[in-house]
């Protein structure tokens, strides 16, 4: 019971524990590259990297029961000369026998401790110009240690286990750009108890079981980025479920949750690889972690998983999280970017405003907008209520250290500012546009390391037109973006304080009901335009998808409704959310951080979050146009 | 000029008792206003009721039917002939506002928060305070582009608006 109460109050309190655990893991990276030894004056992600990882393949005996773990691996790697012939290596500290050898012969291995259970180790290989493999033995017994705050393994007979790259099998790195965007091929033969599942980062080739081991076969399809997390998955009461696609297992610990996981991947898996090819990998497996397990979810080549506490979000936000973890088999795995830290926007950013198109995905045109608005409007509350401070960090950083270290503002910033500010550009450039780009984006990662840059360039060239200063002013800048919007008959003025391009889609609602839609390339402080309108205009808006990024208010204070004048329609518009409170949505209409989709900031005139009589008494009335 | 502005007012003061003196003096009842409301083709909001009341007149706004699901009323009520006084809900409401404009008056009836929508019976909805001039025929109507029953997610219901005309026998 009392995890159970631990999970709800976790919720309430903030958002999804498993992108608080991704903050974690990204946290842990960029504490790791902070302590690894490296080159004098080097390591960067974007720097070029000394060594060319090729292959990886690793001959792994696992009992997870006891962390004992003995092991081989052959790394076939190029570029020596450049590193005066060093290579090096994470490794749990328990792994105590470890050594190296070249078809030379041994080589010399040096360890240090690097704190929370790991060691770095470095084998001086030699230099050299040729190709070289490198033979690997190890043993010990995995201590599973803090690791900069995101344990890579658990032991123990326990129902949930798991083994990252860096605990049990050493975790080669680049001694000039750390965790670098090089690519490698990964293959494991993992020698397992019999009688337990186990899961790897990759398709599995073939699987048998001797008398005592579970022995299975994996490999990754093709490269795969070197930094990106390689989990290896068992324990006690680990089983698998097929699905009704056949490149997604649900493997979990009995989950109850297991059938409603299988359907959700039913819907997710093909309807991302219809909008955006194929992933990285042949096969997914969807591990449900155990709401015990410290252990919330993240993804990995071929793998995703997410802990069980998420069904407490419901039924909706449940799927819409696998979805996102999903969807970052496309961008994370598929495209991993060249800095993840600095550059989320490509990571996080993506795939929290693509989690919002799944779950809508249903929606077609007004009605769309308005259920993506709704979502966008949760971005914006956080924004506005709780990390404002989130609007003034540029979505590309240029140093690690600007990433924020609360993980709530981090998600605020990563997640949320990044999807809003996404939604601006997919606005401006055409939805149909916009997916164009993100294709010519994964084809571009596809062939080398992706950057903002890339898709940049992506979207460029699929809108075909210049976008530096935009992406200048929305990415690499950080702007408080506001308009405010008043109009006379069909001339409209919008007003954003400061001159700067911002792409913006009018709404006029002419005096029928009629949406008539106007895009609109902001770049002064003030502008008018007059539309021409076959009826006369109602009221004037921007499309509330673009709400999340720009704080969008009328001219007349109160005229919640934008149509130029304040009276009945928006005291009863206001009067019917009395009583809500920003961070206490209710069942449909709570978004994923539980804020009130419909909450309205235009009427709480006082900004403390909760929407009272005393608010919608002290909105102003009769404010109207010309008399009729 | 302070004095000349007093006299004014003096002037149209005398002016007007003078002339109900002259009414009441040739033994003629005084003009009594009637109230035309237009009829509704169906169920919504008119007018009726016309009355004395002090120097107003009161009108009441009132339903013509049952009407059912109503959150809250947002009126736009146009005046010619006649000018703004007061108003008053004719039942509680947690919301309710009235505020004169140039050519007659904006309104609000509105429950609040989690409120259930009410049903309102055929009768009485609010009734509205206004000045008359003996003898002028006066309009007053609900802008019905500027005024609507709305449903508890704020959608305008099929909810007929009606307009009234007053003349004096």
């Amino acid at each position: 019971m009392l995890p159970t109460l631990m999970v709800v109050t976790l919720f309430q309190a903030g958002p999804p524990a498993a992108f608080l655990h991704e903050h974690q893991l990204a946290t842990q990276h960029r504490a790791l590259a902070r302590a690894l030894p490296r080159q004098p004056g080097a390591f960067g992600p974007l720097l070029t990297p000394a060594l060319d990882f090729q292959a990886y393949d690793v001959d792994l005996q696992w009992d997870f029961r006891t962390g004992a773990v003995q092991g081989s691996a052959t790394l076939r790697l190029s570029g020596l000369d450049a590193t005066s012939g060093h290579v090096a290596f994470i490794v749990d500290s328990g792994v105590t026998a470890f050594a190296a050898l070249t078809p030379s012969g041994p080589k010399l291995v040096q360890r240090q401790g690097l704190g929370g259970g790991l060691d770095f180790l470095d084998v001086a290989t030699g230099a050299t110009t040729d190709d070289l493999t490198l033979t690997l033995t190890w043993s010990g017994t995995l201590q599973c240690g803090s690791a900069f705050g995101a344990p890579m393994c658990a032991r123990g007979a326990q129902p949930f286990v798991w083994l990252d790259h860096g605990s049990g099998v050493p975790l080669p790195y680049d001694p000039v750009s750390g965790f670098t965007t090089d690519t490698l091929r990964r293959s494991w033969v993992l020698h397992t108890p019999r009688g337990f599942a186990v899961r790897a980062a990759g398709d599995l080739v073939d699987a048998h079981d001797t008398a005592t081991e579970h022995v299975t076969r994996w490999a990754t399809g093709g490269p795969v980025a070197l930094a990106l997390n390689s989990w290896l998955v068992s324990g006690t009461a680990l089983e698998e479920r097929v699905t009704a696609l056949p490149e997604a297992v649900v493997v979990s610990t009995a989950s109850a949750q297991a059938p409603d996981v299988a359907a959700f991947v039913g819907r997710i898996l093909p309807l991302e690889a219809q909008r955006f090819g194929p992933r990285a990998s042949a096969t997914v497996s969807q591990v449900i972690v155990p709401q015990s397990s410290p252990f919330i979810g993240t993804a990995s080549h071929a793998m995703t998983l997410l802990n069980e506490s998420y069904a407490a979000l419901g039924p909706t936000l449940h799927e819409e999280v696998w979805a996102h973890e999903n969807i970052h088999q496309h961008f994370a795995v598929r495209a991993y970017p060249a800095d993840t830290a600095v550059e989320s926007l490509l990571t996080e950013g993506l795939t929290t405003l693509l989690e919002l198109d799944y779950t809508h995905r249903a929606k077609t045109g007004l009605a769309r907008d308005l259920a993506l608005a709704a979502r966008q409007r949760e971005l914006a509350l956080v924004h506005a209520y709780q990390y404002p401070q989130a609007l003034d960090l540029p979505l590309l950083l240029t140093d690690d250290a600007q990433v924020p270290a609360d993980p709530y503002l981090y998600n605020a910033w990563a997640y949320f500012k990044g999807a809003a500010t996404l939604e601006v550009l997919r606005l401006a450039v055409g939805e149909a546009v916009f997916d164009d780009a993100l294709n010519r984006y994964l084809r571009a990662c596809d062939a080398a390391p992706c950057t903002v840059a890339t898709f940049r360039g992506a979207l460029e060239a699929a809108s075909a037109r210049p976008l530096g200063p935009l992406f200048q002013r929305l990415v690499s800048e950080a702007h408080r973006l506001q308009v405010t919007v008043g109009f006379e008959g069909a001339t409209v003025t919008l007003d954003q304080g400061s001159a700067g391009p911002l792409p913006l889609e009018l709404w006029l609602t002419l005096d029928d009901g009629t949406l008539q839609r106007e895009r609109w390339e902001l770049t002064a402080a003030r502008e008018s335009r007059t539309f021409s309108t076959l009826r006369p205009v109602r009221s004037v808006r921007l499309n509330p998808r673009l709400e999340g990024l720009v704080r969008a208010d009328p001219a007349t204070a109160g005229d919640v409704d934008f149509d130029g004048e304040v009276d009945g329609f928006d005291l009863i518009s206001c009067a019917r959310l009395v009583g809500h409170r920003v961070r206490e949505g209710r069942g449909e209409r709570a978004g994923i951080w539980g804020y009130d989709l419909d909450f309205d900031r235009r009427c709480d005139l006082d900004h403390d979050g909760t929407l009272s009589a005393a608010d919608v008494a002290a909105l102003p009335f009769n404010t109207l146009r010309s008399s009729p | 000029m302070k004095r000349i502005a007093v006299a004014l007012l003096f002037l149209t003061a005398c002016g007007r008792e003078a002339r109900e003196l002259t009414l009441q003096g040739t033994g003629l009842p005084p003009p009594v206003p009637r109230l035309h409301a237009a009829p509704l083709s169906s169920e919504g909001l008119s007018f009726a009721n016309l009355r004395r009341d002090g120097d107003l007149y009161a009108v009441d706004v009132v339903a013509t039917g049952r009407l059912a699901g109503i959150y809250g009323l947002a009126l736009r009520l146009e005046l010619s002939g006649a000018r703004w006084g007061r108003a008053q809900a004719a039942r509680d409401w947690p919301l309710t506002r009235f505020e004169a404009t140039r050519s007659g008056a904006v309104g609000v009836l509105s429950e609040q928060g989690a409120a259930a929508p009410r049903t309102l019976e055929p009768g009485p909805v609010a009734t509205l305070w206004l000045e008359l001039t003996p003898s002028q025929p006066a309009r007053l109507a609900l802008d019905p582009s500027h005024s609507a029953a709305l449903n508890a997610e704020a959608a305008a219901l099929p909810v007929e608006l009606g307009s009234a005309t007053v003349d004096w026998n």
